[in-house]
């Protein structure tokens, strides 16, 4: 795995699922740009608006048929879900909690693709986090999910994801300006992740967190779903009501856009560049594409 | 004779190793108890207790800036009560009055709202806002916020804020290094204070280690607004120090539109916040300052 180098990487996440679907498109698009699908719903929920279940279900149903490019549903999800697959779902952790409803709508695509097995591997701290585990298990037996599919014992600081058989991530961080990492997203995000975990890429304004994308992860199909509802300040919870869902398959590509709809509105921490981890997980670390000429952004509005 | 006494020796050597961390423990415990003594926030568990790079398990992987500011240990207790809420409060034990003040600079936001802690004041600061509150006194910081069900009131973060500033009977002081950068133009509440790279980045990025943090000197950082740009000092160990980075810094790509100052020990740099070369009448209040001290920056 570790002598995989970038093209093979991407094509193997994004692609891996595509070309049993759609192999004509898939061919064609090794020379196309990565696709990154911003969803954008003004009614999903604002500061003293709760979260409405309703318009984020449909952000994610327009999100992921988008990105697998079919208008089918179920089709859409089986794109990046096989009956095959075991499949982690992996939330964004303590720092800016997921809306709870982001994780229930992706456990409801998963479903509906029949994998062999699936686990939402919370992050153990949010087990301290009471009303967000309690609106996470409501919406689970809302889409009549069984609450075992929730596991706290994996994304742990260290993590243990390298012992586990799954063969599928879906990863749904969240945003916010970060006192290391300058504005965390997904390559941080896998950092975090890391069987290390991420102290040992702490320094330099976390340059080498992308050093783990390939190598403990690239066995695993991936599917991103960042969590742009709102966006943090650092561990000072929600400070920008963004109302996006922004999905893609190349981790650092769909980072790199997350990190472009972020500064539209929002700043990062002191000084730190936050796009220093982020090109150097493409330039120095092969895990996908951080050159903006080569993304495809596609904006779309609920 | 030599055995005997180093027999002698270690084990009140190893004594005191072990028992500084158990009275540090103890001392934070019990300043969280006489904080929430009089309200109704009842303790939720028990006390976290964290020293070293433990620190990274509690903050969900992070933990470099408190690191970066030397701190010693870091309490942690979670509190309820019957009309809801919970409330946190993390009480850090930083060694040192100046390095209190340094976490509490690293911490602190331009959009927080800075408050009185009346008769217990002096020399004290603290902010609220975001549903937390923010505050240094002696050697200690804290941190107190509430959950997400905004049912922790400003009134109930006054009222703690009060309570654990009482508690803290020692004082301190703002490191003297503060005063060495000017005062005029200074963009108040913008100073910091660290010792570390990760802090150090947080103000300047720079990849390489050009000012040598890893020794942990004294770092002083402040904004100003006419001209916009910051300045910094440093106090390194010895005046050869201070002109080795110099030295290094004059030749670094990455700076050459920074401009220093050397006096003995300190090394000021000064640069401009549009990534311009700075004016020479900003380098010269610096430079001022490095000769004679003016007024402690809050």
């Amino acid at each position: 795995m570790t002598e995989m180098n970038r093209r093979q990487f991407v094509s193997g996440t994004a692609a891996a699922g595509l070309l049993a679907v759609m192999p004509e498109q898939l061919l064609a698009a090794s020379d196309k740009k990565t696709k990154v699908v911003v969803v954008t719903c003004p009614d999903a929920l604002d500061k003293d608006k709760p979260v409405n279940a309703d318009a984020v279900r449909k952000m994610m149903e327009l999100g992921v048929t988008r990105l697998a490019g079919t208008r089918d549903l179920t089709r859409a999800w089986k794109t990046f879900v096989k009956p095959s697959d075991n499949v982690a779902v992996a939330d964004a952790g303590t720092w800016l909690l997921n809306v709870p409803e982001v994780l229930v709508e992706i456990m409801r695509g998963v479903k509906l693709a029949a994998p062999s097995a699936m686990k939402l591997t919370y992050c153990a701290l949010d087990a301290g986090h009471t009303d967000f585990m309690g609106a996470l298990k409501e919406g689970l037996k809302g889409a009549t999910i069984p609450e075992e599919v929730m596991d706290g014992s994996i994304y742990t600081i260290r993590s243990k994801y390298h012992q586990q058989s799954f063969t599928n991530l879906i990863m749904s961080p969240t945003l916010k300006s970060h006192s290391i990492a300058g504005v965390s997203g997904i390559v941080k995000h896998f950092a975090t992740m890391s069987k290390g975990g991420p102290a040992p890429h702490h320094a330099n304004a976390m340059e080498t967190a992308g050093s783990v994308i390939v190598p403990e992860f690239g066995h695993m199909k991936q599917l991103y779903v960042v969590d742009a509802l709102r966006f943090g300040e650092t561990t000072r919870g929600p400070q920008f009501w963004q109302k996006s869902l922004i999905f893609g398959t190349d981790p650092v590509a769909t980072d790199v856009i997350a990190l472009e709809v972020f500064l539209r509105n929002c700043k990062t921490f002191g000084e730190l560049p936050p796009d220093h981890h982020r090109n150097l997980a493409d330039t120095r670390y092969a895990a996908g594409i951080s050159d903006r000429s080569k993304i495809e952004l596609i904006e779309l509005r609920v | 004779m030599k055995t005997n006494r180093y027999l002698t020796i270690l084990p009140v050597a190893l004594c005191l190793a072990v028992s500084a961390p158990n009275a540090r423990a103890a001392d934070l415990k019990s300043l969280l108890a006489k904080t929430t003594a009089s309200s109704d926030w009842t303790l939720k568990g028990s006390v976290k207790v964290i020293s070293s790079t433990a620190i990274y398990d509690y903050m969900d992987g992070a933990g470099e800036i408190p690191i970066a500011c030397s701190y010693q240990g870091l309490a942690v207790g979670e509190y309820t009560r019957r009309t809801g809420g919970v409330l946190t409060i993390e009480l850090y034990d930083m060694g040192n009055s100046s390095d209190a003040f340094g976490l509490y600079s690293m911490k602190r936001l331009a959009t927080g709202k800075p408050i009185s802690l009346g008769s217990n004041a002096a020399p004290i600061q603290a902010q609220a806002g975001y549903h937390e509150l923010l505050l240094h006194k002696g050697r200690y910081t804290a941190l107190l916020f509430g959950d997400d069900s905004g049912k922790v009131a400003d009134v109930d973060f006054s009222k703690l804020g009060n309570a654990l500033a009482a508690a803290i009977s020692e004082t301190g002081s703002r490191p003297d290094l503060l005063s060495r950068l000017p005062s005029e133009g200074y963009l108040p509440r913008s100073a910091k204070y660290f010792h570390g790279k990760a802090a150090m980045d947080t103000v300047k990025f720079v990849r390489d280690d050009l000012f040598r943090t890893k020794a942990k000197p004294e770092i002083a950082v402040a904004s100003y607004v006419a001209p916009a740009g910051k300045m910094m000092v440093i106090r390194y160990g010895s005046s050869s120090e201070a002109a080795m980075v110099l030295k290094t810094a004059q030749k670094a790509t990455e700076l050459k539109n920074f401009s220093f100052v050397v006096k003995g020990t300190l090394l000021g740099a000064a640069w401009s916040s549009m990534g311009k070369p700075v004016d020479a009448g900003f380098v010269a209040k610096l430079k001022q300052s490095l000769d004679k001290p003016g007024k402690t920056l809050e």
